[in-house]
């Protein structure tokens, strides 16, 4: 590779024939390039194929006092500087999002929330806290008019190598709808907010980490909305699903807009997590 | 420290000035490019790069879209072939994630006061943003006062939220309702999937954002909203309510300060599934 490299006598350009070009800092500093000011760097890079790394940002120790503009990656996860001191969490969403409608739970069978992959598993990591968000719309397509009850679980076995996850207590808030009356007031029916708390669930079937509505009689529209925190001890899949607690007629309907997503706030062995500036 | 400069002649494209402290500095002469990386070529910042300040004109650094998504930890980059989202990969396992690119409209103020007339299609922060055919995360919150207690109302419960715009828009998610009235208050629900928020003459209702539990005459209404937008159409996008009831003169409603709406394209997916 062809090296430029500051030294203490001279500024030298090394050539060779790898085509590679590499900017070096003698001893002592360790900024490797300066833009002058009113300067800009462009970045072309369309990369083309699969395996070739775009911009990469080399893992590194967080700066004991960020300044405004800086940009850092510690191997966890990126953080942005807006103020000098306020280093904040750069969010990089894992989210998937069902384009289209497809077939929900008819009984007691979990089904996957969102149409993402095969099983819409999400590949989660250990040692990571994911804040995650959930908003689900499914209805039923159709007759059907004995009572059930709509049961959200967040990890089940659908995928092999279930990751291993801790919740912290976290809210989810559900509504459902009667058919009839489905955009014309009153158009709620019942609305349970209920927080939910339960530790290391390792996926499974009804009993883990789950929410339950109540349960009504000729139910049109199920819409669940949650928001939490849950970290993750063993790395693997993450299997949002939902079931009923009893067989009904006609199978539930996932909506599009159906969405999953998660975002890694931090790396950290402990549940405490503190982002920003706190006192 | 050592600057490379670029020269004035072609038999001198290059300038160098070396000095003793070790660290390199890119000039121009000229230009306000100082480096450019060729397309199809890969950076690392193994060490920390300072870049300049942006100017009215140019942009620190500018990256270029690529078509591989990022997949090794510390990849991060603009992957543009279909979502124009900016992304990176906090780990090798996780895959590529999403870097949330907001537009957010939040008032600081309180708005005019109006009368609202049933079936009347009202912009909720009269603006509007240009979108293009995309699938959006929504994310709304608005805070209405009814401002003077001489005149009831009713209706108000069927109040939707609809795009005003030339954009043609499908919405799917969930939205929420809160009222105040009076000291009692009530927290309520609405909720709505895949319905049609476009255009000021939309004939079926599309998302609630307003209950009205009686006729009262002091009144604050809280909405929420959460989804997906689903852009068809390219145009301009006008958040907006449709009346579902009266309020008029001598009473009125305004929009109180920290009514917010963001708007996050992207909605595709990321991260490893199987």
């Amino acid at each position: 590779m062809t090296t430029l490299t500051a030294t203490t006598s001279t500024t030298t350009i090394t050539g060779d024939t790898t085509g590679t070009l590499v900017f070096n800092v003698g001893s002592g500093p360790t900024t490797a390039l300066t833009l002058n000011t009113d300067q800009t760097a462009t970045f072309t890079s369309p990369l083309v194929s699969t395996g070739t790394n775009p911009h990469n940002i080399a893992a590194g120790t967080l700066k004991t006092s960020p300044t405004a503009g800086d940009v850092e990656y510690d191997g966890g996860v990126f953080y942005a500087t807006p103020t000098t001191g306020q280093r904040a969490v750069v969010q990089t969403l894992a989210q998937g999002i069902s384009a289209s409608t497809y077939n929900g739970p008819i009984n007691t069978t979990y089904v996957k929330l969102v149409n993402s992959g095969t099983n819409g598993a999400l590949y989660v990591v250990a040692g990571y806290i994911y804040l995650f968000e959930v908003v689900l719309v499914s209805t039923v397509n159709g007759g059907g008019t004995n009572s059930r009850t709509p049961q959200f679980v967040l990890v089940n076995s659908a995928v092999s190598g279930a990751a291993t996850l801790t919740f912290s207590p976290f809210v989810m808030n559900s509504t459902l709808y009667p058919a009839a009356t489905i955009n014309v007031a009153p158009y709620w029916n019942v609305n349970q907010q209920q927080a939910y708390s339960q530790g290391s669930p390792t996926g499974g079937a009804s009993g883990n980490a789950n929410f339950t509505t109540a349960s009504v009689s000729s139910v049109n529209t199920l819409a669940m909305y949650g928001r939490g925190i849950f970290q993750v001890s063993t790395s693997g899949y993450f299997s949002p699903a939902y079931a009923l607690t009893n067989t009904v007629s006609v199978a539930y309907q996932n909506r599009p807009g159906t969405f999953f997503t998660v975002t890694p706030l931090g790396y950290s062995a402990s549940t405490s997590l503190t982002i920003g500036s706190w006192a | 420290m050592s600057t490379i400069a670029a020269g004035t002649t072609s038999s001198a494209a290059l300038v160098l000035t070396p000095d003793t402290t070790g660290a390199a500095v890119l000039a121009t002469n000229g230009s306000t490019t100082a480096l450019t990386i060729t397309a199809g070529q890969a950076t690392s910042f193994a060490k920390n790069v300072s870049l300049p300040a942006g100017t009215a004109s140019a942009a620190p650094f500018t990256i270029g879209s690529m078509t591989q998504v990022p997949q090794a930890s510390g990849d991060f980059g603009a992957y543009g072939e279909t979502s124009s989202a900016f992304q990176a990969c906090p780990a090798t396992s996780f895959g590529n994630g999403v870097i949330p690119p907001l537009r957010i409209y939040r008032t600081t103020a309180n708005s005019a006061t109006t009368n609202w007339t049933s079936g009347i299609v009202y912009s909720i922060f009269g603006v509007s943003c240009n979108i293009d055919v995309a699938t959006y995360m929504i994310e709304l919150f608005v805070n209405y006062v009814k401002s003077g207690t001489t005149n009831t109302f009713s209706g108000l419960g069927s109040t939707t939220f609809v795009n005003n715009g030339t954009s043609v828009c499908t919405f799917s998610g969930i939205s929420e309702s809160f009222v105040g009235a009076g000291t009692s208050g009530v927290s309520l629900n609405a909720v709505t999937y895949s319905a049609t928020v476009s255009g000021a003459t939309l004939t079926s209702p599309g998302t609630y954002l307003i209950y009205n539990p009686t006729s009262v005459a002091d009144w604050q209404g809280l909405g929420y909203l959460r989804g997906v937008i689903t852009c068809t159409t390219a145009g301009t996008f006008v958040p907006s309510i449709r009346a579902g009831g009266s309020i008029f003169s001598p009473d009125s409603v305004y929009l109180r300060t920290g009514s917010y709406i963001t708007l996050r394209r992207g909605a595709f997916t990321s991260g490893t599934w199987a």
